[in-house]
């Protein structure tokens, strides 16, 4: 009885065609509100992040535990000249957008230039954050003893960034990757040709890191507030 | 549906880009006209929300201008744009329809759909840098429709258009802005009387004309260069 039942439909769809919807697109429009939410757009973000950066990132925390293994604390300063490299991420991300032209298109969609920024460099952000805290952790005590040894970590990651930052925001086209490139080399050279100069590792240099620490993370709040600040409206040339 | 525009201005130090622009653009193809540097890109880029007034309001059903609603309604086309070279056409768009707030199927869906229209079907798998000019310009027009905009802005949208795809082009456009509002600019004249029902006209930073252009005025591109005579002081 089923059977004959669909039978007697199909027969009927043969014999009577449907015609064609009117208007149909029109009509869906009309409750058609369904949007990306902000956490699938983050989500989606992600996704966009080139795999490299993880991978870069990755590699440095990695050599940076070998490194700390092998180290002493006369040449700790190795470490402190790695992690620049780590910003080159960062840096790299930040300035995606304007090195390839693509900021008049970004700054005029509903998840705007701004949003795009939040979502990608908070979540590399995180990561690195991360990676930070477990290469201090990982690195054998003697040479990181204390938080305050922290600080040999941070404040390279931190100048590079703000350092980075504050360049960006005055360039465009193909100098940000330069920028990108270029900032993290000059960190890491700056922290090796220092510690040649003074004994920056010893622990009579506390008070040196602890306000390097300080000048670095107001800059860097600084630099990034401005920094997304000019993510708000395109800067006339 | 109306975009209102109440006394926008720009200045830049001592230079006003844009000088106290008022207009109410409704429904159909609104031809923005000028010369080089007579405002229409900066004038354009405050429709979009992308550059602050000095002064003045642009509000669209009563959301203003570069929030997240007004966004939400609006397509553009900038003069010049960027790629990021690893992207197919259609990873760009699906990138751009990201940006839109289009939903992954409803993306893809889109997508797909625009790509027809632009003739991009055969290129739409190829990364974007073996484009031409002109199927670039084509991916640019399809990325401003992505999300269906309300308020469609086009900055010299047929630059590097061969004839057959100008004329394609304009009967998008034309067919477009039954329903939407469409605002396109270009020094082209021939681009815009065939297709926009509305003149605006542009010289330095101020509307010199507005309205529509009938036979009765007589060639619009004659009374366009009549204006320019001499150039800039």
């Amino acid at each position: 009885m089923r059977w004959k039942k669909k039978q007697i439909k199909q027969e009927f769809i043969k014999l009577y065609e449907a015609p064609e919807p009117l208007g149909k697109q029109e009509f869906l429009k009309q409750f058609d509100t369904c949007y990306l939410s902000m956490g699938q757009f983050m989500w989606q973000q992600l996704l966009y992040i080139k795999k490299w950066m993880w991978l870069f990132s990755a590699g440095i925390f990695f050599l940076g535990t070998m490194l700390g293994r092998n180290l002493d604390r006369e040449t700790v300063w190795v470490i402190s000249a790695l992690i620049p490299f780590l910003a080159l991420t960062f840096l790299t991300e930040s300035g995606r957008s304007k090195i390839y032209g693509m900021e008049e298109l970004e700054y005029a969609t509903r998840f705007s230039l701004k949003s795009l920024m939040l979502a990608r460099l908070g979540v590399l952000g995180l990561f690195h954050g991360v990676i930070l805290l477990l290469l201090f952790l990982c690195i054998p005590q003697g040479f990181f003893p204390g938080p305050k040894d922290l600080m040999y970590v941070l404040v390279p990651y931190f100048l590079t960034v703000s350092l980075g930052l504050s360049l960006l925001r005055r360039f465009r086209g193909r100098e940000v990757l330069y920028i990108s490139l270029g900032v993290p080399a000059f960190v890491s050279l700056l922290v090796a040709v220092a510690n040649q100069m003074y004994p920056l590792y010893s622990r009579s240099m506390v008070k040196f890191w602890g306000l390097a620490g300080l000048f670095v993370m107001i800059f860097t709040v600084k630099e990034t507030i401005l920094f997304f600040r000019q993510t708000e409206e395109f800067v006339w040339n | 549906m109306e975009l209102k525009i109440d006394r926008v201005t720009k200045q830049y130090g001592s230079k006003i880009a844009v000088d106290r622009i008022s207009l109410t653009l409704g429904r159909g193809v609104h031809g923005l006209l000028g010369e080089n540097g007579a405002g229409k890109t900066t004038f354009m880029r405050m429709i979009c929300g992308i550059l602050a007034p000095t002064g003045g309001s642009i509000s669209f059903d009563g959301m203003e201008a570069a929030t997240e609603g007004y966004r939400s309604v609006l397509g553009y086309l900038p003069q010049d744009f960027g790629y990021y070279p690893d992207f197919t056409g259609k990873d760009f768009l699906l990138y751009m329809a990201a940006l839109k707030g289009l939903p992954k199927r409803r993306a893809g869906e889109k997508a797909k759909e625009l790509i027809e229209m632009t003739a991009l079907k055969e290129a739409a798998g190829n990364k974007i840098k073996t484009y031409s000019g002109g199927m670039r310009q084509r991916l640019g027009i399809a990325q401003a429709l992505l999300n269906d905009p309300d308020i469609l802005v086009l900055d010299e949208p047929t630059a590097g258009l061969d004839p057959k795809e100008r004329v394609r082009f304009r009967e998008v456009i034309q067919e477009y802005g039954k329903k939407h509002i469409v605002l396109l600019s270009t020094h082209i004249v021939s681009d815009i009387e065939h297709v926009a029902g509305n003149i605006l006209m542009m010289k330095r930073g101020q509307l010199i004309y507005r309205g529509p252009w009938g036979e009765e005025k007589g060639d619009l591109e004659q009374f366009y260069l009549k204006q320019f005579e001499g150039g800039e002081e």
